[in-house]
């Protein structure tokens, strides 16, 4: 009885929505996702070992978890100032910027892509003003942070958004009768509870970026070893029909997916476990 | 129709909600389900209803002598009343009452203007034909209870089932509605059950009433048995306040010390240790010193109500004993606090065994 | 964005004031920065030789034939993942069964496939040299570089997002108003239709809107499977690609503000249904308190 898989219920539909549910989630998603792995099998561990490590692919990895790293990191920090913002403050224009948050949700890779490009070439908006000071952005590791910080922007926001807003003012009203200053009551009585929910949105911004390609394959001017990210080494090696090199870079990459899927899960856990 | 459960039980993983329990509920009556959170009592509705399944191995359900475990919660034609009223939040009053007849297969709905009549009439019932066209959240309280009775009425349910139906509402509304609930009963000739963990809606409501706990029902009968005779400590401490005295038996009278308080029932042999149960309006207090009387002290008094509340300390083991006694008789005493009385004990219920609350 | 009225219950000292102001205005620039210049980059772009030239690049048949393509693989992917969404969740939402967290988290997964990779896998499926290549060659069926194999890598890229919507939206609606429903003698479609539907309207439509803006603006994924074919699988934003490639950076930019007011619709619907939302939870909540 007790290892019983459903629990009894009133309401119809129970059979058919869940085997629908499991049907099309297996022909859909897991059948075609498991054809990587089945097919990156085929390579013996050598092969796959000497594809996944070689200098150019190394060095992809380098670019891709390095710029998803930073840009990571910059979306907690605004990301942070921005839902404070949002969240605490009243200002002309703050319904405008709320909506607007989603919008690297919303807005194709592609068009980003172009946009940032256009902004940052060198004959671009903020580019030509940052050339003649010798700082280099589109077609440079910085222009893949800047495509990142876009993409991965929402993240931090919507995740910390919520938890701020459920935070009881009485805390912090608490902490200041008790005589701790605005900065220390942020540092010792808001921040260890927003803690969990900045990292979750930071880490989905970070699993986001190192997938990323539409945004990226524009600004970032493609050059091997100094601007090729990985998700773009795969397609490179499609184009040439090296689908066992592909595949073989796609496993690794699913594997690191997976990684973060665990690891935002359980940071999940832990937002949920610290709110009442 | 009656209502008939045998050996239902319900297993929730690990927990016990129900460990088969048997319960007849005669035709016409209104029958209170009576528990602590936690005894059953809803799981049993809800089990009555068809919205909740017995354990395989249990006993059928019969409606009036039919078998009726094995019909869809839609076939068993009963009318219920969840605790959260659940009207449907899309729909307006009006749509809420009639769906019930909207959903009626072609041939037994009433055509259009017949419903209108029948959905208006029981809106009139319940004097809220004006917020007909309003929706659920624009409603209080009281009116979404009201509304969730008419809503099952509509139909026209020979058996009626109603979970914690006044729960949420505040003390006043509560109040009103009950009353008006067996109003409404004793005119629409129906078996109607509900569940409640107050005892003082049980015992002014019900014609019978089941007391549950833990998963069993612990007695069962009208309210003036379960109150006057309950079968356990349990019944006892959960139909009102009580006190408790340890007590020795001796001559078919209770000892304490070396007072001779009141008669028990024969039975008890002799010496035992026992457990008197007193309510609050059977301890007696006297000026008048007296042997066979415990010497307690005024604690505190509340004169605020119709009675008068005093708190007492026995002189002997230090414990707490509540009493009440009319203001009249409070007057007449002119008990002051801090004060040296003596109590006596009437209509003691006597059990062997201590219970825990 | 000029700052001009402070928020009115607070009193905030001076010195709070100050920390208001310099927060703000660095959220303001940041946001500025990264959101609103690409947005005016668009459509500046697109503009700069004038209307005429922005008009005139949406009437070349390869952009209409990619318009026509995008809709195409939107109108077959969103009602796939409409059914499966709604049907995951009423099995997720109303009843309790083991494994509920795995089969969430495995719903979840296209979100954590790298688009490249997502359209990889198709290619190893139905591609030339995959498991049904020869197969499929054989009996002349094309879906790597042809219109079935978009399809497939825009299904599986918006697979999770109207049941993510569902999902948690339905758990919160609970089961009472269909258990009434079901009493008073409403069969299971019925009740369905009657009762579940119409609490889930908004939260059904945030989803099919943010499913649909994926689905349009796929890139990645799409790109591996298409092939390229000028006029027959080129999507919108493979045409835009194509396009800012062959320096036609103000063809490239008109189509890419179309996709971009597309955008802002999605944007705008998002903050209808979520004030549809929070009139219903203030209402929900009046409930508790009244009652």
């Amino acid at each position: 009885m007790l290892l019983k898989f459903k629990q009894q219920s009133v309401l119809p539909g129970f059979g058919l929505s869940f085997g629908y549910t499991i049907f099309y989630l297996s022909l859909i998603v897991l059948i075609p996702l498991s054809a990587v792995f089945i097919s990156a099998g085929r390579l013996t561990w050598d092969q796959f070992w000497t594809t996944v490590t070689s200098p150019r692919v190394l060095a992809s990895y380098r670019l891709s978890f390095g710029a998803s790293f930073i840009a990571a990191a910059i979306n907690a920090v605004f990301g942070l100032l921005v839902a404070w913002v949002l969240v605490r403050y009243q200002f002309k224009g703050r319904k405008f910027f709320d909506s607007i948050i989603d919008l690297p949700f919303a807005l194709p890779t592609a068009v980003a892509g172009i946009a940032l490009t256009a902004i940052y070439a060198p004959t671009g908006w903020i580019g030509s003003f940052l050339e003649p000071l010798g700082i280099k952005t589109a077609f440079a590791p910085v222009g893949i942070v800047i495509a990142l910080t876009f993409t991965g922007l929402p993240f931090v926001v919507r995740t910390v958004q919520p938890v701020l807003a459920d935070l009881s003012k009485e805390n912090e009203e608490a902490a200041a009768s008790l005589g701790a200053t605005r900065f220390q009551t942020f540092k010792k009585i808001i921040f260890p509870e927003i803690l969990p929910s900045v990292l979750t949105g930071s880490a989905l911004a970070f699993a986001r970026a190192v997938g990323e390609y539409g945004s990226v394959v524009f600004i970032s001017g493609n050059m091997p070893m100094k601007t090729e990210i990985t998700p773009l080494l795969i397609v490179t090696k499609l184009e040439q029909f090296d689908y066992a090199g592909a595949t073989a870079i796609a496993v690794v990459m699913l594997v690191i997916s997976f990684a973060m899927l665990l690891i935002i899960n359980l940071l999940q856990r832990w937002v949920t476990r610290n709110q009442f | 129709m009656s209502i008939e459960v045998r050996n239902i039980s319900r297993m929730f993983g690990t927990f016990a909600a129900l460990r088969n329990v048997s319960l007849k509920i005669p035709s016409g009556e209104l029958v209170a389900l009576l528990g602590p959170s936690g005894s059953g009592k809803t799981t049993l509705l809800r089990i009555i209803a068809g919205l909740d399944f017995a354990d395989p191995g249990s006993g059928p359900i019969l409606f009036h002598e039919d078998d009726v475990s094995n019909h869809d919660v839609g076939e068993r034609q009963v009318g219920f009343v969840f605790q959260h009223y659940s009207l449907f939040r899309h729909m307006n009053i009006f749509e809420n009452v009639a769906f019930g007849l909207n959903v009626r297969p072609r041939k037994s709905r009433p055509d259009k203007n017949d419903l209108k009549e029948r959905v208006l009439k029981l809106l009139k019932l319940v004097q809220l034909e004006r917020v007909a066209q309003l929706y659920p959240s624009q409603l209080s309280g009281g009116q979404r209870q009201r509304v969730a009775l008419i809503r099952a009425l509509a139909v026209e349910p020979k058996i009626l089932l109603l979970d914690e139906p006044f729960g949420a509402l505040d003390a006043k509304v509560r109040k009103e509605l009950r009353q008006w609930l067996r109003r409404l009963h004793d005119e629409m000739s129906i078996t109607s059950v509900f569940v409640t963990h107050d005892q003082e809606e049980a015992l002014e409501v019900a014609d019978r009433i089941a007391v549950l706990n833990a998963g069993r029902i612990e007695q069962e009968g009208t309210p003036e048995e379960v109150y006057d005779n309950p079968a356990n400590p349990f019944v006892c401490d959960f139909l009102g306040s009580v006190n408790l005295f340890h007590c020795r038996v001796h001559n078919d009278r209770l000892h304490i010390g070396e007072s001779e308080l009141t008669e028990v029932s024969p039975g008890h042999t002799e010496h035992s240790s026992v457990v008197a149960y007193v309510r609050p309006h059977d301890i007696e207090i006297s000026r008048t010193p007296h042997k066979d009387a415990i010497q307690s002290r005024v604690v505190h008094i509340s004169t605020a109500g119709p009675i008068a509340k005093i708190q007492l300390i026995r002189l002997d083991t230090n414990e707490m004993v509540d009493a009440e006694i009319t203001r009249q008789h409070y007057k007449q005493l002119q008990l002051r606090s801090g004060e040296l009385v003596f109590i006596n004990l009437h209509n003691p219920r006597v059990f062997v065994h201590d219970y825990v609350i | 964005m000029k700052i001009t009225k402070y928020y009115k219950h607070a009193k905030t000292s001076g010195q709070s004031r100050l920390a208001k102001w310099i927060l703000v205005t660095i959220a303001i620039l940041f946001l500025g920065l990264f959101l609103l210049l690409p947005l005016i980059a668009v459509f500046t772009e697109a503009l700069r030789n004038g209307i005429r030239a922005y008009v005139a690049s949406f009437t070349t048949p390869d952009t209409i034939s990619a318009i026509r393509l995008t809709l195409i693989t939107t109108a077959i992917a969103v009602p796939l993942n409409l059914v499966f969404g709604v049907a995951a969740a009423w099995a997720i939402a109303k009843f309790d069964f083991r494994g509920k967290g795995i089969l969430i988290t495995l719903i979840d997964l296209p979100f954590a496939v790298s688009p490249v990779v997502s359209g990889l896998i198709f290619i190893l499926l139905f591609g030339l040299h995959g498991w049904f290549g020869p197969w499929l060659t054989e009996h002349n069926i094309k879906i790597v570089f042809a219109i079935p194999g978009i399809v497939l890598a825009t299904t599986f890229i918006t697979f999770p997002f109207i049941a993510r919507e569902l999902i948690p939206l339905m758990q919160s609606q609970g089961t009472e108003e269909e258990q009434a429903a079901l009493v008073l003698g409403a069969g299971g479609w019925r009740t369905f239709f009657r009762i579940t539907l119409p609490n889930i309207k908004w939260g059904l439509l945030y989803g099919v809107i943010l499913c649909s803006a994926r689905a349009i603006g796929e890139f990645g994924a799409v790109s591996v499977v298409s092939g390229h074919i000028r006029g027959q699988t080129n999507t919108l934003p493979l045409h835009i690609e194509i396009l800012y490639n062959e320096y036609d950076f103000v063809g490239a930019f008109s189509v890419a503000s179309l996709l971009t007011m597309f955008a802002f619709v999605t944007l705008l619907i998002k903050s209808i249904v979520e004030w549809k939302f929070s009139k219903d939870l203030q209402e929900y909540s009046n409930d508790s308190n009244r009652s």
